[in-house]
């Protein structure tokens, strides 16, 4: 395991410093006057997702070979040599003060030791989510998602489309987890994710450090660092540390613009917001709120000095950057569904490969969560995200309580900022508005707020930041608030990452631990044994796809597009369109509903043959606390060559 | 550097906002641990 663990840091530090290469030669196309910190993050920043763009472009084209991927890497590395010069000066000046803040620290030292116990606290908030990442990919989501389909891509060779919900999702996590699984253990996408979320931080200091001086800006990365949800997905290969990285990183260019005037930030704020919708879709509501900043901002502008035909073409600059990455892979969903956002799109566009069972699931999941959609649960939706976090997703993953806490502590001492601060604060709270009023017409998950969730804990920063600055009763609340959430994380971490432990001092083996923590890993392991290699096996269950040796369908309605159940009259039909697809066994796990029935039909028919049965297979529900429930799970081989008699 | 003027009851209302959030929270968290009768991953 520490080898494992040394192989995925190790080659995240070579990704890293490709991406940063990729990222230092598209930089320079803007005109941008950056210090040497906002530069290097900058361009880190986008390096990661400019470096999936001939990803995509090898996927596409059936080329998606390990050496193709190292090729493109060691194109970034040998850019970052040729710009050492260059990053070695942008390098020294990453943790240099400006001149001000020196002369801060001279007469306000205890301004820094707040700056520095926040960094260290940062610091080791993310540290203790590593062990998560860097142990075997175990979590449920990335199992039947993210990283079954990064497996499927690899070895396919290609980004080959497959009609199923889980897998179509926007591309750029995707396709950096693809890199992790061919140059890395399977530990390394979840390592890249969990970067992310470090990124997100240091993004969230270093930059706004620049808006809000450097308390606040520290302040702000501890509240970002300290949230429960972070800690399961820093553990994942999920997306939502990509929408924090790429929604703070386009306000920030945003604001940069107005500060400065030049197009060029503009620009980077339109690819940063499209960076974020490339890498989920909930990504697309940073668009509208960006949108209406730009025209808020433009409007506050003195007036006559660009005039309308100037203030169009920022609009133009930004709309043109923000669709540039993403026209690519929606292109292609277009060309192969009609939904150029597959499944998400298809009330509006129809397309193929969208069962009525899917369909019906589209409409049903976007009232799932949450508290409905009146004026005043749009009013109270932080109150009731925090204070009822159950019905917007999972007990299990608590909303922390600092937004609540902090955003309305901005009015005490709004009047003694200085008008820059002020103006940065409107700003950030306009786009949160504008990303929340987005996120709560669509499914309110609160991990789906991601994209405003590194502007959002600056803001919550900058409030700390003033009432610790208060004498007494505000100072106490705001330590208590920070005390309190810090713990909340903490604690949160360690009981998470406390199962890590035997396999990282060699106590249990990644088996055994595969064994306790994945639903139907060991059924899945029979399977391979007890099937030929080239076997075609349509899986009734979307969970632990990742470990599935075999071809396979995930044809678990409502969320595939293979067979569409309820269309089918018997189990005759449905044995003739699983010989149209080439399936050869059927995976059932104790389910009731249409494709069971004709599944039960085929089996009274004589058409399937049992190759395996587990009645008390092992379907986790926790595996921090090791608690599973039993099911059934049976392996039928289909014979096509029986008698036709309908049951 | 001239003292800012800060009304005093300012923090008073800030404390019990904290208070109250905390304290609703708190509550939330134990009885959904309870509930769950652990404290699991998703």
């Amino acid at each position: 395991m520490l080898l494992s663990a040394a192989w995925a840091l190790g080659v995240l530090a070579l990704a890293a410093f490709s991406a940063t290469g990729w990222g230092l030669s598209v930089l320079r196309f803007f005109r941008l006057d950056a210090a040497p910190a906002e530069r290097l993050l900058l361009a880190h920043a986008l390096g990661w997702g400019v470096l999936t763009f001939p990803l995509l472009a090898l996927g596409l084209a059936g080329m998606l070979y390990p050496a193709a991927i190292l090729a493109v890497v060691g194109v970034g590395l040998l850019e970052c040599w040729a710009a050492r010069g260059e990053l070695a000066g942008l390098a020294g000046g990453f943790w240099r003060r400006g001149h001000l803040g020196r002369e801060l620290g001279q007469s306000h030292p205890r301004l820094f030791r707040t700056e520095r116990i926040a960094l260290a606290a940062t610091g080791l908030l993310l540290l203790l989510t590593l062990p998560g990442a860097l142990g075997p990919p175990a979590e449920t989501d990335s199992l039947r998602a993210e990283l079954a389909q990064a497996r499927v891509w690899l070895e396919q060779h290609a980004a080959v489309f497959v009609p199923n919900y889980h897998w179509n999702q926007p591309p750029l996590p995707e396709l950096l987890f693809v890199l992790g699984l061919a140059l890395g253990p399977d530990s390394l996408p979840a390592v890249i994710h969990w970067w992310m979320g470090v990124l997100s931080a240091l993004a969230i200091y270093l930059l706004g450090r620049r808006l809000l001086g450097g308390r606040a800006a520290a302040l702000g990365a501890l509240v970002y660092a300290a949230t429960p949800p972070l800690v399961y997905s820093a553990a994942s290969t999920k997306q939502e540390l990509f929408l924090s990285l790429y929604g703070w990183l386009a306000l920030y260019a945003m604001l940069a613009w107005n500060g400065r005037r030049e197009r060029g930030w503009l620009a980077l704020a339109g690819l940063f917001a499209g960076l974020g919708a490339n890498s989920k879709l909930m990504g697309l509501y940073t668009y509208p709120a960006l949108g209406l900043l730009l025209l808020w901002l433009a409007w506050r502008r003195a007036p006559g000095r660009e005039g309308w035909a100037g203030h169009s073409v920022s609009a133009l600059v930004f709309c043109a950057a923000a669709l540039l990455p993403v026209l690519p892979w929606w292109a292609r969903n277009f060309a192969i569904t009609g939904d150029p956002l597959w499944p998400a799109g298809a009330e509006v566009f129809g397309g193929r490969y969208v069962t009525p069972a899917m369909a019906a699931f589209l409409a049903k999941v976007k009232n799932d969560f949450g508290v409905g959609r009146s004026p005043g649960a749009f009013v109270f939706g932080l109150w009731h995200m925090t204070q009822n976090y159950a019905v917007f997703s999972d007990p299990r993953t608590p909303t922390p309580p600092s937004l609540l806490l902090y955003l309305p502590g901005l009015a005490l001492g709004w009047r003694e900022r200085l008008p820059a601060e002020r103006q940065a604060l409107g700003a950030i709270l306009f786009f949160c508005l504008g990303v929340y009023t987005f996120w709560w017409s669509q499914p309110q998950v609160p991990r789906y707020l991601y994209p405003l969730w590194g502007a959002a804990s600056l803001a919550c920063g900058a409030a700390a930041a003033k009432l610790l600055e208060w004498k007494g009763p505000a100072r106490i609340a705001a330590l208590a608030g920070i005390g309190f959430t810090v713990t909340l994380a903490a604690g949160t971490s360690l009981v998470f990452n406390r199962q890590f432990v035997p396999l990282f001092l060699g106590r249990e083996s990644r088996e055994a631990y595969l064994t306790r923590s994945v639903s139907y890993y060991a059924d899945f392991r029979e399977v391979s044994h007890l099937t030929p290699p080239d076997s075609r096996i349509l899986v009734l269950e979307a969970l632990s796809l990742y470990y599935l040796e075999r071809d396979y369908l995930m044809g678990l309605p409502p969320w595939e597009g293979v067979v569409d159940y309820d269309g089918l009259a018997s189990g005759a039909d449905l044995r003739a369109a699983l010989q149209d697809l080439g399936v050869t066994h059927i995976l059932w796990v104790e389910k009731t509903g249409r494709a069971t029935e004709l599944v039960q039909q085929m089996r009274a028919a004589g058409w399937l043959q049992e190759v395996y049965r587990n009645p008390a297979a092992r379907r986790v529900t926790s595996r921090t606390a090791g608690a599973f429930e039993p099911s059934e799970i049976v392996l039928w081989a289909v014979d096509y060559a029986a008698g036709e008699a309908a049951p | 550097m001239q003292t800012p003027q800060r009304p005093a009851w300012a923090g008073w209302v800030f404390l019990l906002w904290t208070a109250v959030v905390l304290a609703v929270y708190a509550a939330q968290l134990l009885d959904n641990a309870a509930q769950l009768g652990i404290r699991p991953s998703p």
